[in-house]
């Protein structure tokens, strides 16, 4: 059993809290509204619970403020406070108790399954609960009432997934595969990229010795797998929409990036920075992406928000860095890259990245000097050696350029079919017309095993080209 | 090679006979002083056993994500004087780590480095616990993960395997009580995140060969910065990096060994690696590898029997769980809890998750049953990590132990410690009709204790014929739990010898024949659980069981044998070649 310390704000875990439904117990209604720890949490969290706590806590006592302040805390995993805020909540909640059925979740979600179907018995008579009322009834070992509970649920709704799905697990759990396997295809039948019930279908099929058809299932499972359902009255969808998370804000930020939708991207990412403003994370990519976007200011903000929290936050310095050298600022650049180089000593990337931007600028010795940097640090980095062996080639120096280029010849990476272009141009600079057309070749095969429609027709216009400076002389 | 030493001095030679009398204790448990708790299934006799070892992982506040992980501890006979000695495998200061205030600090006079406490059971006749170390040589000073333990040359003794995160250390068991590092000449260096490593004949050569789990691609640089749902700093999850091939070591002979990889198959899958064990899941004679693969799917690699392996998880129904999730999947053990003859699987998982029971359908097929056999709900609060299945109370059938420790902030605690992650442990029985039971609320103070448990290692270190346990905890003392529950019980040891070599027969299945037909099922090997090695002997609790009547044993070499028993045996040893021919 923990202690708490006594602070100004602390759980109030001493209060009685029963398992049981509250009922009409006055002593309950006039119970102190329960407080959360606040300590430690992002001001917004804070700040939304703070403000569901105050509307609660207005005199006269309203059920649907404490219920909703209830939600809250349970969005926040803030579950004792949570769990008191439910019980007062029902206590003063006059006529169909709407709480029960959030209650009886946080109950079952903290393995208290008798107390869950106390509760769920109080709730209104929906399919969700009445569904909710079946996990615990599994939850409590009583598959065989649960069965019948969603066998109702089923015959007054006769596709709702999540009863179709809970059945169908008891079923297979019982060894009765047949029927599983009809209770998941019903599910199907509602939602074909249910990857839970056709995994579902498979073990129901492996069961009933029809391998080759589980087999089927299986790899349709791994299609769709990852793609969450939930049933739109699910408590739990509300609960967690509740929960304005910072996760949720930087997974939807991934999934604009991926869309190259970088504005939508930023958006998220400052509603993610806004929740928990020391992510580092967060914020170097926000570094990045503001520079991508070109707003500086925003970029350079981003950036000194970084460092004030950790100084030697190699990324930070180098997203940085990489932001000035889009937009040829090279000092600052430099000066970003040097940071990162020194913070981490054994990473190529600084020096990849500054040797880029002193190419651009025609500084072909010193950026020489920085490849060779990168690629002492990653002799397997094959960017490193390309921009190498190119830099030095740009420099006139064919021999040492085709010393680095051919290296790549054989490594398996997308980039290396239009590297290998560069190292036919060297040898073609070098006089060695036959090694030019060798490369191409190799280059030629490559690009079309990968698929690379747009690189094979450049290959093959070096090849034209090169053909023609043959037979011209 | 040596010879191998026959009577007391026999490496799986169990000494028969009462309950060593050994007095209780355990650090800060009140225990009644009149003696030992007959109330309660363990007793923690740490303290009184003078086993004094505290883990510390190095955490400075940055988080950096292998602290969490924890090390694991073996059980081994290194000095073949017929009792189980124990190995604990220590962290220490985290490989790179930028400078900081440690959280904790190293309790005074803890001495650095992985450690080798010699059980005096065996000559002084009572269990007590003695460092030696310095005199065997195996302080590897390494940021230590696990241990494997397996006689590699076949020269009697055993000799142990050391993943780090960082460079592991292979040692020879020289005899005398003494240890080589001979990580250079076995060609096993890999500087990787190794966790779990087992050791199995997986081509039927009549030598060990080893297989190592790699966890994901980290180091200090690449550490991440993560929160909790409500913005707290804290460990991040194995999401957040990349995962590895896993390998596997031929054993070529000489101590030298071969990375198979490749060829073998195995990198053909990636995964986060944390627990590993070795079993024939198809019954086709062929020794398979499972792995738990932490957020990821899991591995069945199924033997070809030609040298080869074949991932199978996805179809097999062993990689997720009955809804087709992923789930964390750190120790595991594989035993047949059903006894219908094939290895079923137990893993454990994150709190928020159920710790998973995979029935095998003898195919080496799987299903989840965890939810219809009452396990589900009451792991939910629990991150568990070392188990195994073992025979609790010596009824014939297996129950279940489980070790329990956060990796991520309890927030209750976040304001009392300064190491917020402390879990009980769990202990269910197995009622042999299908269902289990948790006793851990009725268990007594072991199970009231919350740590940052990690590792276990199950073993019979009182030589009484029950199961005990030796457990690591995160910045904890690690513990040992004496079974009492089955104290004056019925029971069968069995000593396996393989005529060709000294050592003994890892990966045997050895069936026990019953009056009413009944054959009990288990299996002699050192794997499963999280980072652990434990006892290699094969015991058989026998309370309220009909008359034995054979051993049944399907020898690694693929030999089937059946020896005879005699009414209320205790100890057998048998050899290959000297029983009658079985199928």
């Amino acid at each position: 059993m923990s202690l708490f310390r006594s602070l100004a704000w602390i759980i109030v875990a001493t209060l009685t809290l029963t398992a049981c439904g509250p009922g009409s117990d006055a002593d309950t209604r006039n119970r102190d509204l329960p407080v959360a720890a606040l300590e430690g949490l992002s001001d917004t969290a804070a700040d939304r619970i703070r403000r569901a706590m105050e509307a609660a806590g207005s005199e006269p006592r309203q059920a649907q403020a404490v219920g909703e302040y209830a939600m809250i805390l349970h969005a926040y995993q803030q579950l004792d406070a949570a769990e008191a805020a439910y019980e007062l909540a029902r206590a003063l909640v006059e006529g169909p108790d709407p709480w029960a059925l959030y209650h009886g979740v946080l109950l079952l979600d903290t393995d208290r399954p008798q107390a869950a179907l106390q509760a769920f018995e109080n709730a209104q008579a929906e399919p969700v609960a009445m569904v909710y009322q079946a996990r615990a009834l599994l939850a409590d070992g009583r598959p065989l009432e649960a069965e019948v509970l969603l066998l109702q649920v089923l015959e007054a709704s006769p596709g709702r997934i999540d009863a179709l799905l809970e059945l169908a697990a008891i079923r297979q759990q019982s060894g009765d595969f047949e029927t599983a396997a009809e209770d998941y295809r019903k599910a199907l039948a509602e939602e074909k990229e249910l990857a839970e019930a056709h995994y579902g279908l498979a073990q129901a099929l492996r069961g009933s010795g029809r391998e080759a058809a589980a087999l089927a299932e299986m790899e349709l499972f791994e299609r769709y797998r990852g793609r969450e359902w939930r049933s739109q009255d699910d408590p739990r969808r509300a609960i967690a929409e509740l929960a304005v998370s910072e996760r949720r804000f930087v997974d939807e930020a991934k999934a604009k990036l991926a869309q190259a939708d970088f504005d939508s991207a930023i958006a998220s990412l400052e509603q993610a920075r806004q929740i928990n403003p020391e992510n580092l994370s967060t914020l170097t990519n926000l570094i990045a992406l503001y520079g991508r976007v070109g707003r500086l200011e925003d970029c350079v903000d981003a950036y000194r928000a970084a460092v004030a929290i950790d100084p030697n936050y190699y990324q930070a310095h180098f997203n940085l860095g990489v932001v000035m050298a889009s937009i040829d600022r090279e000092q600052e650049a430099e000066s970003a890259f040097r940071r990162a180089a020194a913070i981490d000593p054994a990473r190529p990337e600084p020096y990849i990245e500054y040797g880029g931007l002193l190419s651009r600028h025609g500084e072909s010795r010193l950026a020489v000097e920085e490849f060779r940097r990168a690629l002492d640090r990653d002799p397997d980095n094959i960017r490193a050696r390309f921009l190498l062996g190119r830099q030095l080639a740009i420099g006139g120096d064919n021999q040492q350029a085709i010393a680095y280029l051919k290296e790549l010849v054989g490594r398996d990476d997308p980039a290396v079919p239009s590297m290998l272009r560069v190292l036919a141009g060297t040898y073609g600079q070098a006089g060695d017309v036959a090694s030019a057309r060798h490369t191409l070749e190799i280059a030629l095969a490559d690009a079309s095993r990968r698929n690379q429609a747009t690189v094979v027709g450049q290959i093959e216009d070096d090849l034209r080209r090169l053909a023609a400076l043959e037979s011209g002389g | 090679m040596r010879t191998r030493r026959r009577g007391t001095g026999s490496l799986l030679l169990l000494v028969s006979g009462a309950v060593a009398g050994c007095d209780p204790g355990g650090q800060g448990t009140p225990l009644p002083e009149e003696g030992p708790s007959e109330r309660f299934p363990f007793d923690d006799v740490t303290t009184s056993v003078g086993l004094d070892f505290h883990h510390y992982p190095g955490a400075t506040g940055h988080y950096y994500f292998v602290e969490p992980v924890g090390s694991g501890v073996a059980l081994l006979d290194f000095d073949s004087d017929g009792d189980m000695d124990v190995y604990l495998v220590q962290a220490g200061t985290v490989p790179g780590a930028a400078e900081g205030v440690p959280i904790i600090a190293l309790p005074e006079g803890s001495a650095p480095g992985n450690r080798l406490y010699e059980n005096r059971l065996v000559p002084d006749g009572s269990l007590a616990f003695v460092d030696t170390t310095e005199r065997a040589g195996v302080g590897d000073d390494g940021y230590g993960m696990g241990v494997a333990v397996g006689d590699v040359d076949n020269d009697g003794d055993p000799d142990l395997f050391v993943t780090n995160f960082g460079a592991d250390v292979f040692y020879r068991n020289d005899g005398a009580g003494r240890f080589t590092d001979v990580t250079s000449l076995a060609g096993t260096l890999d500087d990787r995140w190794n966790t779990s490593a087992a050791f199995l004949d997986y081509d039927r050569d009549g030598d060990l060969d080893l297989f190592v789990a790699t966890y994901v691609r980290f180091n200090r640089s690449t550490n991440k910065t993560c929160f909790t749902a409500d913005g707290r700093r804290d460990y991040c999850s194995p999401g957040s990096f990349k995962p590895t091939v896993d390998r596997l070591y031929r054993n070529d002979g000489d101590w030298r060994f071969t990375d198979v990889t490749v060829t073998a198959g195995l990198a053909a899958a990636e995964g986060n690696g944390l627990g590993v064990t070795v079993d024939d899941f198809n019954g086709d004679g062929w020794t398979d590898i499972y792995v738990a693969n932490d957020q990821g799917a899991n591995h069945l690699w199924l033997s070809d029997g030609d040298g080869g392996f074949r991932e199978t998880g996805v179809m097999s129904g062993s990689a997720y769980n009955a809804t087709g999730q992923v789930e964390a999947s750190m120790g595991v053990s594989s035993g047949d809890f059903d006894g219908d003859g094939d290895p079923d699987l137990f893993m454990t998982h994150l709190k928020g998750q159920t710790n998973t029971l995979y029935r095998n359908d003898g195919t080496g097929h799987f299903m989840d049953v965890t939810g219809m056999l009452a396990l589900g709900s009451a792991s939910r609060p629990h991150t568990g990590f070392g188990t195994a299945w073992f025979d609790l109370e010596n009824d014939g059938d297996l129950d279940l132990f489980v070790a329990n420790g956060a990796v991520t902030l309890m927030r209750e605690q976040a304001g009392d410690s300064a190491y917020p992650y402390a879990q009980p442990n769990q202990l269910f029985r197995n009622h042999g009709g299908g269902r289990f039971e948790d006793l851990s609320g009725t268990a007594g103070p072991v199970f009231e204790i919350a740590e940052v448990s990690r590792g276990a290692a199950f073993g019979d270190l009182d030589n009484d014929g029950d199961t005990d346990i030796v457990m690591t905890n995160n910045y904890g003392p690690a513990r040992v739990l004496l079974n009492r529950a089955a104290d004056g019980t019925a029971f069968l040891s069995v000593t396996l010898a393989d005529p060709s070599s000294p050592r003994d027969a890892a990966g045997a299945k050895v069936g026990l024949r019953l009056a009413d037909g009944r054959v009990i099922w288990r299996r002699c090997g050192t794997d499963g659980s999280y980072l652990s090695a434990g006892d290699p002997r094969v015991l058989f609790g026998l309370e309220g069981l009909p008359t034995t009547v054979a051993l049944e044993v399907r020898w690694p070499s693929g030999r089937a044998e059946s020896f005879p028993l005699q009414a209320g045996q205790r100890q057998l040893t048998v050899a290959e070649g000297e029983g009658d021919p079985s199928h």
